[in-house]
């Protein structure tokens, strides 16, 4: 399953736990764990599947291996496609 | 230029009557139309210090305060009108005053769009502007109040008016409303506030408005430079303190404040954005007045970060 972006938005950062997300698409703002922000710039303009963002997002130390990794990747896309940040093509 | 108060209380009533008041504030003009005394006794004690604007030249915003019919004379009830609008239920004439002041924020609230508008109270010193978002309740006001009795500017207890992809905020000064307790708070704080006509029984619980056009520059109109974001919070029982808050959580909470945050879209993004990049954000938990003015002093001239 590959996942894109409906329409990248506007990010503000200020190497906090926290991003600002403005989406676009529907003119809203989300308050983003860090972790969720780096996935939608990786993701960018693209097409990915959970394994490719998984290969290119650096991994918190914590993650103690790569399936584990990879379900922390799609429980984020998940909660992104909740907000209608990302969808599935 | 002419200020209110320079005009004879029968010349006020005359206009205020006739519908030929129109007073600035800030960078609005609001025409004011009403024969009730209540009201003309509040503008007289609250607005003395305000411009007078010909009424022949732009008007942002015309208002009235009136008895609606012959039965609402009967009843002791009127309703504020802004053009045909009725955007308030009918109140006790008791409290016009307070529905008057309602009004006007209502005003602001709903139709400008060339500002990006927090729900914030906003005060300043030697030219630099701290804002204060904050929920009803959470004591904005009744610290906009002491500072204003203890020599800061207060350019808003109700509206941070941010010009678009700026820091800054422009000034619209107005009375600060006190409820409840805050009203004894601030009378116990300066023997010298001057206090407007009292409403007793609101869904806000009693209500008056505190003079708080008090400094030189009270109703100069050029937008100063926004300094910090604070966002206070009374508490009786809390230990008192300022601390650092995130940046980005303060923006959106700030956007949660703002009356128009999502209707600007893109272009409320980029204000508040450039807003908070320029400023920094912080909690500031108070029950004594004097700790909070000290605290704000400090912030103000950079002895704390």
């Amino acid at each position: 399953m590959r996942w894109q972006v409906s329409k990248l938005g506007e990010f503000y950062d200020r190497d906090e736990d926290t991003i600002v997300y403005f989406d676009r698409a529907s003119g809203d703002t989300h308050l983003l764990s860090t972790f969720a922000g780096s996935l939608l710039q990786e993701l960018g303009e693209r097409t990915m599947t959970v394994e490719e963002l998984a290969s290119i997002l650096p991994k918190e130390a914590a993650a103690v291996d790569t399936d584990q990794f990879e379900q922390a990747v799609k429980a984020v896309l998940e909660d992104l496609s909740v907000l209608d940040i990302i969808e599935r093509c | 230029m002419i200020k209110l108060n320079q005009l004879s209380g029968l010349e006020r009533r005359r206009r205020l009557c006739n519908n030929k008041l129109a007073l600035r504030v800030g960078p609005f003009v609001y025409q004011v139309h009403s024969s009730l005394l209540e009201l003309d006794d509040g503008l007289g004690t609250l607005y003395g210090d305000f411009e007078v604007v010909d009424c022949d030249s732009f008007v942002d915003f015309t208002v009235s305060v009136k008895r609606a019919n012959p039965l609402s004379y009967l009843k002791g009830t009127a309703d504020f009108y802004f053009d045909h609008q009725r955007p308030f239920t009918t109140f006790n004439i008791k409290n016009a005053y307070a529905f008057f002041e309602w009004g006007l924020n209502w005003c602001i609230s709903v139709y400008p769009n060339e500002y990006l508008t927090l729900h914030a109270g906003v005060v300043a010193k030697e030219g630099r502007a701290t804002i204060f978002p904050g929920v009803p309740g959470a004591g904005k006001s009744t610290l906009c109040a002491a500072l204003g009795l203890a020599g800061w500017r207060v350019l808003s207890d109700e509206h941070a008016l941010i010009p678009p992809k700026t820091s800054t905020v422009v000034p619209v000064p107005r009375p600060v409303s006190l409820k409840n307790e805050s009203l004894e708070v601030i009378r116990r704080f300066s023997s010298g506030a001057v206090i407007g006509p009292p409403s007793g029984d609101t869904h806000k619980g009693r209500v008056a408005h505190l003079k708080s056009d008090l400094t030189a520059d009270a109703h100069e109109r050029n937008p100063l430079p926004v300094h910090s974001m604070v966002f206070p919070q009374y508490s009786p029982t809390d230990e008192q303190h300022l601390s650092r808050r995130s940046q980005t959580q303060s923006f959106v909470m700030a956007a949660f404040h703002s009356f128009n945050y999502s209707e600007l879209g893109m272009e409320g993004f980029l204000t508040m954005r450039t807003l908070i990049d320029a400023v920094r954000c912080y909690d500031l938990v108070y029950r004594d007045l004097d700790w909070a003015i000290d605290t704000m002093e400090k912030l103000n001239v950079g002895m704390l970060r």
